[in-house]
């Protein structure tokens, strides 16, 4: 049984975590996007100003708001904008 | 635990009560309402509401419900901000107080079964379906030219003059718009329009594959128009040698039947997505950042647009442009020839196109993500409610007029590279800090410098002594800029800033140094 949600990070999510991917543990219960994002920045601080402008994908569906409640299982993915071409 | 959004912000479990619910009714069907755009209606479902609300307005009926009474397909309805089709359609349980908005499809055909692939293929440029509209018939040239096209059930003579007939504009001649203008010219799109003002720099070929070594110095779109001349004769391109600004962008795409966004900086990409959603034109999206891209097709006649994605642009900085981050050289072309397959298909009316779906690409793990992307009905220039009726501009951030985000007043002096050398070359000289990444590093530093790339400049900054006179350099000055700034604002008092960085040195004191 798995305990915990997989972050999936993008683009300059991903430099400031130093990784593509992360299993972050929520309570059995679930949570909320707020919450696992908070608990985030506290690990990585450099991610904080990131996360303003992305878009947050639940189960390959995006997410509107922070309100949105995760559980053990879910996949999140953090989606902030670039503009190369 | 459901896939999607079954347990996003609603609760588990509901009661079959009957709820109270607002219904927002969007302008095409306010005729059916009596130009009511707030309608009420009871039920404990979403169909139920809706179902309530047909009994009241007859005429409603036959544009929400199919023959068989079940909830059109193209029809969208949001729950408060959630698409219903990712919660439990219908049957999704409704609360006193919720507001239901049916978000307009557009006239005739149905899109939205287009987009999910599950009609008929509907096409979605428009072009007109009558012979004089595609022009003559096809030459015996181009009988053998296009020969793999018309053996194409899904293309024929008929497509192939459709392509002949279609007008496609390329904003941005870079990474993305060098491989889709070579493969949209190949496959006989009648006009090709052009947006770029660069000249070809040899840093350009590890990536742009439209130019070649001897087009260095040219301007781009000089040198695309005789490339792709030379690849199919038959192919009008259209040069517009100007940056897009709200004065000239919805002039500059009006001509054109699609719109294929391969820009590098974000003003540029708001302003191509305002533009086609105010003029109703497909917009063929493409980005990329370092290994990764991501591409769509936003089209607001039918789903979402770029700002429905990402409502507003980043703020300055933090998004490195290309120059400063780097790129996979072969990522432009898999996601620019992403785009042209998109066109093709979309001047075709063929396929299911990208429209309400975003594929991000990663080269890296090899690995093709697709989000489904939905139409945000508050979105300020395709929403129910528009507020923004023109164009914007942004202040150019990414690359060029990028230089200053720092406030007045406390800003860091700069030193002149001259300066600089001269500084190092007398007693007591200053600690020279290279705030850029290691990879640059390696390219060529300033003699006796320290690394400490910016990000983790604040962590490190105990390695630096107060007294001591500093001195950061970056590649063109705007990061150390940042990094002198940060160092002032914690108390350093000798801080100054390589004006114009590692470049400038290269150029004024040291022409031996490789740049990049």
């Amino acid at each position: 049984m798995t305990r915990s949600v997989r972050v999936l990070l993008f683009a300059t999510a991903r430099e400031a975590v130093g990784a593509a991917s992360v299993d972050w543990e929520v309570p059995a219960s679930g949570s909320t996007v707020r919450a696992l994002l908070a608990g985030l920045v506290e690990e990585h601080p450099q991610l904080e100003p990131i996360l303003k402008g992305s878009r947050l994908a639940c189960n390959g569906v995006y997410v509107r708001g922070r309100r949105a409640r995760i559980g053990p299982g879910d996949e999140i993915a953090i989606h902030p904008p670039y503009s190369g071409g | 635990m459901g896939k999607g959004g079954s347990n996003i912000d609603r609760p588990k479990e509901e009661g079959p009560t009957m709820s109270k619910v607002q219904v927002k009714v969007p302008t095409p069907l306010r005729s059916f309402t009596g130009g009511t755009s707030i309608a009420e209606a009871e039920g404990s479902t979403v169909g139920e509401v809706l179902r309530a609300l047909v009994t009241e307005y007859h005429a409603l009926e036959k544009h929400l419900f199919g023959a068989g009474g079940q909830l059109r397909n193209f029809v969208t309805v949001y729950l408060n901000d959630e698409d219903v089709r990712y919660l439990r359609r219908d049957a999704t349980p409704v609360r006193s107080g919720d507001v239901l908005s049916i978000v307009p499809s557009i006239a005739g055909g149905s899109p939205a079964e287009a987009v999910r692939g599950a009609g008929r293929p509907v096409p979605l440029v428009g072009l007109a379906e009558g012979d004089e509209e595609l022009g003559p018939p096809l030459t015996r040239d181009q009988m053998r030219r296009y020969s793999r096209h018309l053996l194409l059930p899904e293309v024929g003579v008929r497509g192939q003059r459709k392509l002949r007939a279609s007008k496609v504009l390329l904003v941005g001649a870079g990474g993305l718009g060098a491989p889709a203008a070579l493969y949209l010219a190949g496959a006989g799109v009648g006009e090709i329009g052009l947006v770029d003002f660069d000249r070809v720099e040899v840093s350009n070929l590890q990536r742009q594959v439209l130019y070649g070594t001897h087009d260095i110095g040219r301007p781009k779109l000089e040198a695309a128009r005789d490339r792709l001349n030379d690849l199919n004769p038959d192919v009008v391109v259209r040069i517009h040698e100007q940056h897009l600004t709200s004065e000239n962008a919805l002039d500059i795409l009006r001509p054109y039947d699609v719109i294929l966004d391969g820009t590098d900086n974000f003003p540029t990409r708001y302003l191509v997505n305002d533009a086609t959603v105010l003029l109703g034109k497909p917009n063929v999206y493409g980005s990329i950042y370092r290994f990764e891209g991501q591409a769509s097709v936003f089209d607001a006649r039918r789903g979402p647009c770029y700002r429905c994605l990402y409502p507003e642009p980043p703020p300055p900085g933090l998004v490195p442009s290309c120059a400063e981050g780097g790129v996979l050289g072969v990522l432009p072309g898999l996601v620019g020839t992403i785009q042209a397959t998109e066109t093709v298909k979309l001047l075709l009316g063929i396929g299911e196109s990208l429209i309400g779906r975003l594929v991000l690409f990663d080269a890296l793990a090899l690995r093709f993500r697709e989000l489904r992307l939905r139409k945000n009905p508050d979105c300020v220039i395709c929403g129910t409610h528009p507020t923004q009726t023109g164009l914007i501009d942004y202040p150019a951030f990414c690359g060029v007029a990028a230089e200053d985000t720092t406030p007045a007043g406390a800003k860091p002096p700069q030193m002149t590279p001259e300066a600089l050398a001269a500084r190092l070359a007398a007693e007591d000289p200053p600690m020279v800090i290279d705030v850029r990444n290691p990879s640059e590093w390696e390219i060529a530093h300033l003699p006796g410098a320290t690394l400490i790339p910016l990000p983790d400049l604040p962590q490190r900054v105990t390695e630096l002594a107060r007294a001591r006179e500093l001195v950061l350099y970056c590649h063109t000055g705007r990061r150390s800029a940042q990094g002198a700034q940060l160092l002032v604002e914690l108390g350093f008092t000798h801080v100054s800033n390589l004006a114009g960085g590692i470049e400038a040195w290269a150029q004024k004191v040291d022409p031996t140094m490789p740049r990049y």
